[in-house]
């Protein structure tokens, strides 16, 4: 007998509707399913009340329904704070350097102290930062970010060495990541990156070869576009590394992607699966303002078709809304930021920015982490969104930094129009179940 | 009804992972790219 007939039920807050010349397209942003509803279901759904126990039961188990005891935003609130609470890992960013070899145009880090480099005194400290902070876990993750983390590449070496050893003392998992431009990533340095276990890789590229060589400038001058493509064709071919391959997308270049999707395609990037391209606006970030910036609803039309040439291109996978379980790892307890001069942060973006810094990695009992803990995503605007699942209040940076600020619902308007542009293309997807 | 897109798992490693972000891009854009 199927018990959950029996439970009393009431439609998902989280569910989302879209008219298609099909039907009724109702998105559920808790479970992530996504159905075609004919009339008769669109007003049973919406009362809750369907036509029979086989509809009903399907109805729950996809989200469209939840069962009055449980709700689903009861689940969301369970699944963040064990999300708080999971603190399996270490994890942290690591900027061994803020200097960089790129000038480019439009960079936030661009005012910040550039020759500023990680000293031999700082790197001892936060090799005991991590001495300290480890024992009880499960794991260490580090990412390499910047300014340009290849620049201090032994720093790199020598830190993941002492790292290894910490990890291998204590018989758990290590594992990293670097963002890089890539410039500097040519063959010896990539032939080196299984032994410094970096498994993840992000470059990015901001078009095709006249549009990011006129925004991505190296310092010593020159272009940059024909020597990060060929440092890419040697890094695809390590199979146990992921690349990610940013695209910065803004007014000068939304335009002109395609012809980059076309040229990487040519050049052997396309159908393999250690190779993704993704989208991201290039967006006001602290400090900086640019008026190429496209606004959140122009990113949206931009981003569902450009994922949907990439795809096309073989260069991304399937492009999907996903509901989440945690935010930020700027919010959680496990998770920080080190800046060049031993400095501790908890987002990213406020590296080099020392009123946001949260301690020193010198005294890892005096982290004052505590206005970024007490993120709250359920903020009563927030708590009743439909999308509420996707975002989970979405950046925290801008609510900590200005907490009196009226809320910033630019990633509402961004996750809701990407939403709907996602479900009405999604109907030419292969059908699964059906009732 | 047809079901075009199923629930995703409800729960998974991933979902507990701590994810260092810069932004919500980072990664392959973790919730809108699978």
């Amino acid at each position: 007998m199927d018990t959950q007939a029996r439970v009393r039920c009431q439609t998902s807050p989280f569910n989302v509707f879209a008219q298609s010349n099909q039907g009724t397209l109702v998105f559920n942003c808790f479970t992530g399913a996504l159905a075609l509803l004919d009339r008769s279901e669109v007003k049973s759904l919406a009362a809750g009340e369907p036509l029979d126990q086989a509809l009903q039961s399907l109805l729950i188990n996809e989200g469209f329904l939840e069962p009055v005891s449980n709700s689903h935003l009861d689940e969301i609130r369970r699944s963040y704070r064990a999300w708080l609470q999971t603190d399996s890992t270490l994890s942290l960013t690591l900027a061994p350097t803020l200097a960089c070899n790129f000038a480019c145009t439009y960079c936030f880090q661009r005012n910040l102290a550039p020759q500023q480099a990680m000293s031999q005194a700082t790197q001892d400290g936060l090799v005991q930062f991590v001495n300290s902070l480890l024992p009880g876990k499960r794991g260490l993750s580090v990412v390499w970010y910047g300014g340009e983390p290849l620049l201090a590449w032994q720093t790199v070496k020598r830190l993941t060495a002492e790292f290894l050893h910490i990890c291998q003392r204590l018989g758990i998992e290590y594992k990293a990541a670097i963002v890089t431009n890539g410039y500097l990533l040519t063959e010896d340095k990539v032939s080196e990156l299984p032994g410094l276990r970096i498994q993840r890789i992000q470059v990015t590229l901001d078009g095709p070869a006249s549009v990011h060589d006129a925004r991505r400038l190296p310092r010593r001058g020159g272009s940059s576009f024909g020597q990060i493509v060929a440092n890419l064709a040697i890094l695809k071919q390590v199979q146990s590394i992921e690349v990610n391959i940013r695209v910065n997308v803004d007014k000068e270049t939304a335009g002109c992607v395609r012809e980059l999707l076309t040229f990487l395609a040519d050049q052997g990037f396309a159908h393999r699966d250690n190779v993704k391209v993704s989208f991201a606006p290039v967006k006001n970030g602290m400090g900086s303002g640019e008026p190429s910036c496209l606004v959140d609803d122009a990113f949206s039309l931009w981003q569902a078709r450009l994922y949907r040439e990439a795809q096309e291109f073989g260069l991304t996978g399937n492009w999907m809304p996903r509901p989440r379980r945690g935010s930020c790892g700027a919010v959680h307890p496990s998770s920080y930021v080190v800046g060049p001069t031993g400095a501790t942060y908890k987002c990213w973006e406020a590296v080099g920015h020392l009123e946001m810094a949260v301690g020193h990695v010198s005294d890892h009992r005096r982290l004052e982490q505590s206005r970024w803990l007490s993120f709250d995503p359920f903020r009563p605007s927030c708590a009743e969104c439909s999308v509420l699942p996707l975002c989970l209040g979405g950046c925290p940076l801008p609510r900590i930094v200005s907490p009196n600020q009226p809320p910033d619902e630019s990633w509402c308007h961004l996750v809701r129009s990407s939403l709907e542009l996602w479900m009405l293309s999604a109907t030419t997807m292969t059908r699964g179940t059906m009732l | 009804m047809t079901i075009i897109v199923p629930a995703q798992s409800r729960r998974t490693d991933r979902d507990v992972q701590v994810q260092p972000m810069c932004d919500f891009w980072f990664w392959l854009c973790p919730w809108f790219y699978e």
